[in-house]
């Protein structure tokens, strides 16, 4: 009995050890890809709601707290403030955006994310009443939300030079 | 015997359960509020080395290799040299003075992301007057 006993107890130790050492804990899932999809397909949408001159669309992309950094302009935050600005670029009748990220990335925590890409604006030209188109670049910052979505945190453009004639 | 078998066998594996069980994984430490500080005290930094004109000291301490520089006016500058260019050109005016503070910060739960949003002001030599020309901006920081 007492040979048994001690051929056992070391035996379960050591399948208690293995036991534990074979079962680590899973690793966080890596979403980052999945993420950057959706981003992409965010943002996608979202010069889609533009081009559609829908405001109410375009501006739910943005997070409660957003901000928007537009040049010869003071900082825009909260949605209400951004809406009323869009409201005012989208009622020009020679309004039209496209923009597209050339980056794409995602934190490995899947929380926060940023595009950067370029942007063509026409617009009527205040002083000359004429339709002009402005290139450049912008930044958005994106952070998920409770749902899944994502919605822009901090959205910064800027022109590359004054906009021209439109064609 | 087969009696201690039998009372062994299921003590070992119910042993082993509450072993794994009792030992969770530890959770992985919230950086954020170190990372946070971070990246303030390096944005104290590129206000001083801006402020001393340090354009080599600036671009090295702060920026990485394939960074990008968005400014108003110019296309993208993409790349450590293109950025030390830019900024050689800019800290070049003897009437620059420069002022920032952080609005916004945030950093990503895994620490490896993060954002800020600056005020700035900023005084340059007007190119059509030759004065002084203070600018008051924003910036958007990844």
């Amino acid at each position: 009995m007492n040979r048994w006993y001690l051929t056992i107890a070391p035996l379960a130790l050591v399948l208690l050890q293995v036991a534990c050492t074979q079962a680590p804990p899973p690793a966080p899932p890596d979403t980052r890809a999945a993420d950057e999809k959706a981003i992409r397909d965010t943002e996608a949408q979202w010069v889609k709601d533009y081009q559609a001159k829908d405001v109410e669309k375009g501006v739910a992309h943005y997070a409660d707290d957003a901000s928007l950094l537009m040049p010869g302009m003071p900082i825009m935050t909260g949605k209400d403030t951004i809406k009323g600005a869009f409201k005012a670029f989208l009622a020009d009748p020679a309004f039209a955006l496209d923009f597209s990220a050339a980056k794409v990335e995602v934190s490995k925590g899947g929380d926060i994310g940023y595009t950067q890409g370029a942007y063509t604006m026409t617009m009527t030209d205040p002083k000359t009443k004429k339709p002009v188109t402005e290139k450049g670049k912008y930044v958005t910052v994106y952070k998920k939300q409770a749902d899944g979505s994502w919605k822009a945190i901090e959205d910064m453009n800027n022109a590359d030079a004054p906009a021209a004639p439109a064609k | 015997m087969n009696g201690w078998c039998l009372t062994i066998a299921p003590m070992a594996l119910v042993l082993s359960q509450v072993a794994c069980t009792q030992a969770p994984p530890p959770a992985p430490p919230d950086t954020r509020a170190a990372d946070e500080k971070t990246i303030r005290d390096m944005e104290a930094q590129w206000l001083a080395n801006y402020r001393a004109k340090d354009a080599d000291k600036l671009v090295s301490s702060y920026y990485a290799d394939d960074a990008s520089v968005l400014e108003p006016g110019i296309p993208m500058q993409t790349g450590r040299d293109a950025i030390l260019k830019l900024y050689k050109e800019e800290l070049a005016d003897p009437m620059l003075a420069a002022d920032e503070s952080i609005a916004r910060i945030e950093v990503s739960r895994s620490g490896d992301l993060a954002y800020l949003q600056g005020i700035s002001t900023e005084t340059h030599t007007d190119p059509k007057t030759k004065k002084p020309m203070i600018e008051k901006g924003k910036c958007c920081r990844v």
